[in-house]
């Protein structure tokens, strides 16, 4: 009896373990993995710039999601491919809860970390990761608590590695201080590093990556037995997407305005399809009530963040003359740069500032109608023959009333305005000293004018910068300067003066 | 100024070419700031920009080594 009863277990055992073996067990099976990437907080249906009609949402993104769930019997897995929970200020409000919050609804089976994750620094992060109900991947990371580096999922008797990678240079895409104590390590030798691993866990394998469509196409050169790599960070609308030695690219374009779908055919442990497509979404037809519901009550919470006081100005901020002459508001900007960035010099484009604050309380809804730009800092160093350069570019562009004029801080300057154009400049002084011509001077700008914007055509020659904090708008400081002053009363000081001979 | 952490040794510049012209961008800059260097863009207004396998990117999207972006003449 005893002998029976142990051959019955035993025979049990050897069929369970049959039937939940892993391998090629399975015969014919579709898989679908949906994907999104690059969502940067855009829950509302939006107009992006040019376009009449709106895109996205994430109600009917999560509506479309659901649909294309129903199409493959529930063997799908739904993925995100880092930038998630950043950019649109109804996510940074607060500091991508709502994200996390919108992904557990939609039950996000994985994501890797982005760059833009780093934004609201380590410990935030952090929280984030234990809020989400779904796994955060990057297995070249090391120092977040609760990133892992792979995970397997189990879907129609298959199990699906996924492998996260983020980009290694995500500590010059973010403010320093977002990646202190954390470190990254390259991604072609995490993959290999992680690859034999995966290899005897999971019948395929996914690298969902974060570094560049570009980046997975050459990853996908270097390493073998990836079945698909799933990639954000270039916003690439990836609507017919290449197969590189078997290996499947793809990317969901961003801000929620598309969704990727792959479906694999699966027959006998054999791969006899892989196919990619695209689809778009439209704020049209059905929606989640629930999504919907949680992009509503973070629009609440962002309309009164919005209301919200920060400071009292003494004076009218000046923001009509920002295109020709020295203002108190420019002034009071360049100086929160300056402090920000800990430089001798700081300036920005007139063209930055598109209104004025009167006098009173200040709201942070009144700094985003001021800056209404997503610009964030870049310290570069110029020489004073440079820097020279810039104000004589300032000046002209000041005499044709083009957003080229530069609101300043730590230095002053006279011109001449009746001398020729280059060569109206009469005295600079930095921090009080007199322009070395030869020396380096630290400067803080904004991204728009490193990169060659209002005509500063001569900055992209400039070797010698930095990102100071992708992750801090420049809007972001100067409203954490106003709550560190509470009241202010800045004041055109002489920094630009004409002087008529 | 390299501001690499960790294992990575990280190079600030990145070689970017727009509609075939080579600029010297720096790392953690967009599309959207190509377009400015490239003379393209003089504000934020919008264009239609494609990669060399000609899909679609996103103005905001990261730029990166070697990267070879193209806009439609209707653009410029």
């Amino acid at each position: 009896m005893f002998r029976m009863r142990k051959f019955f277990c035993l025979s049990l055992f050897i069929i369970l373990a049959l039937l939940f073996q892993a391998g090629p067990a399975f015969a014919q099976t579709r898989l679908r993995i949906l994907h999104v990437n690059d969502f940067h907080g855009y829950a509302q249906p939006h107009a992006p710039a040019g376009m009449k009609d709106k895109i996205g949402g994430a109600a009917y993104l999560a509506a479309h999601i659901d649909a294309l769930k129903k199409d493959n019997d529930g063997n799908v897995l739904l993925l995100a491919a880092g930038d998630m929970i950043q950019g649109h200020p109804w996510a940074n409000f607060n500091e991508g809860r709502a994200v996390i919050e919108l992904m557990n609804a939609m039950k996000f089976d994985a994501m890797v970390l982005g760059n833009h994750e780093f934004d609201f620094g380590g410990k935030v992060l952090e929280q984030r990761i234990r809020e989400a109900n779904f796994p955060v991947l990057a297995a070249n990371v090391e120092g977040i608590a609760g990133v892992k580096p792979y995970v397997i999922r189990k879907t129609g008797g298959v199990r699906v590695g996924l492998l996260g990678i983020i980009s290694e240079h995500t500590p010059v895409h973010t403010h320093p201080q977002n990646v202190a104590g954390v470190r990254f390590f390259p991604s072609d030798s995490t993959v290999r590093k992680y690859l034999p691993e995966l290899r005897k866990k999971a019948d395929i394998i996914i690298l969902l990556t974060h570094i560049g469509y570009r980046e997975d196409r050459l990853l996908s050169e270097k390493i073998k037995g990836v079945t698909a790599i799933i990639g954000g960070h270039s916003h690439t609308k990836v609507t017919d997407p290449q197969v590189i030695d078997g290996t499947i690219i793809l990317q969901a374009w961003e801000h929620g305005k598309s969704v990727g779908i792959l479906d694999i055919e699966i027959d006998n442990g054999k791969i006899t399809s892989l196919r990619g497509t695209l689809e778009d979404i439209k704020p049209t037809g059905p929606y989640r009530d629930d999504v919907a519901a949680i992009v509503s009550v973070y629009e609440g919470s962002l309309d009164k963040a919005m209301q919200q006081v920060i400071g009292n100005t003494k004076v009218d901020l000046e923001g009509s003359h920002v295109r020709s002459r020295e203002t108190n508001l420019g002034n009071f900007i360049t100086d929160a740069m300056r402090k920000d960035a800990n430089t001798e010099v700081a300036f920005i484009n007139g063209g930055a500032i598109r209104t004025g604050i009167s006098a009173g309380p200040i709201t942070v809804r009144d700094i985003y109608t001021v800056l209404p730009f997503t610009g964030y800092t870049v310290v570069m160093e110029l020489r004073g023959d440079e820097l020279r350069r810039a104000l004589e570019h300032a000046l002209a562009a000041g005499e044709e009333g083009s957003g080229g004029f530069l609101q300043v801080s730590g230095m002053k300057f006279t011109y001449d305005p009746a001398a020729a154009a280059g060569s109206r400049i009469k005295a600079i002084a930095v921090n009080g000293s007199p322009l070395e011509k030869a020396r380096k001077y630290s400067i803080a700008t904004s991204d728009f004018l490193v990169a060659g914007g209002d005509g500063y055509s001569f900055f992209k020659a400039i070797r010698q910068k930095r990102v100071q904090g992708q992750g801090k708008e420049i809007r972001t400081l100067v409203i954490e300067y106003i709550k560190t002053q509470g009241d202010i009363c800045p004041r055109a000081e002489g920094r630009i003066k004409p002087e008529t001979p | 100024m390299s501001a690499g952490r960790g294992e990575n040794k990280t190079r600030d510049a990145l070689n970017v070419f727009v509609n075939g012209r080579h600029f010297h961008m720096l790392r953690g800059m967009t599309v959207q700031h190509a377009l400015l260097a490239a003379g393209i863009l003089k504000d934020r207004e919008s264009c239609t920009v494609k990669d060399e396998q000609g899909n679609i990117t996103g103005l905001d999207g990261a730029l990166t080594e070697g990267i070879k972006l193209f806009t439609a003449k209707n653009n410029t």
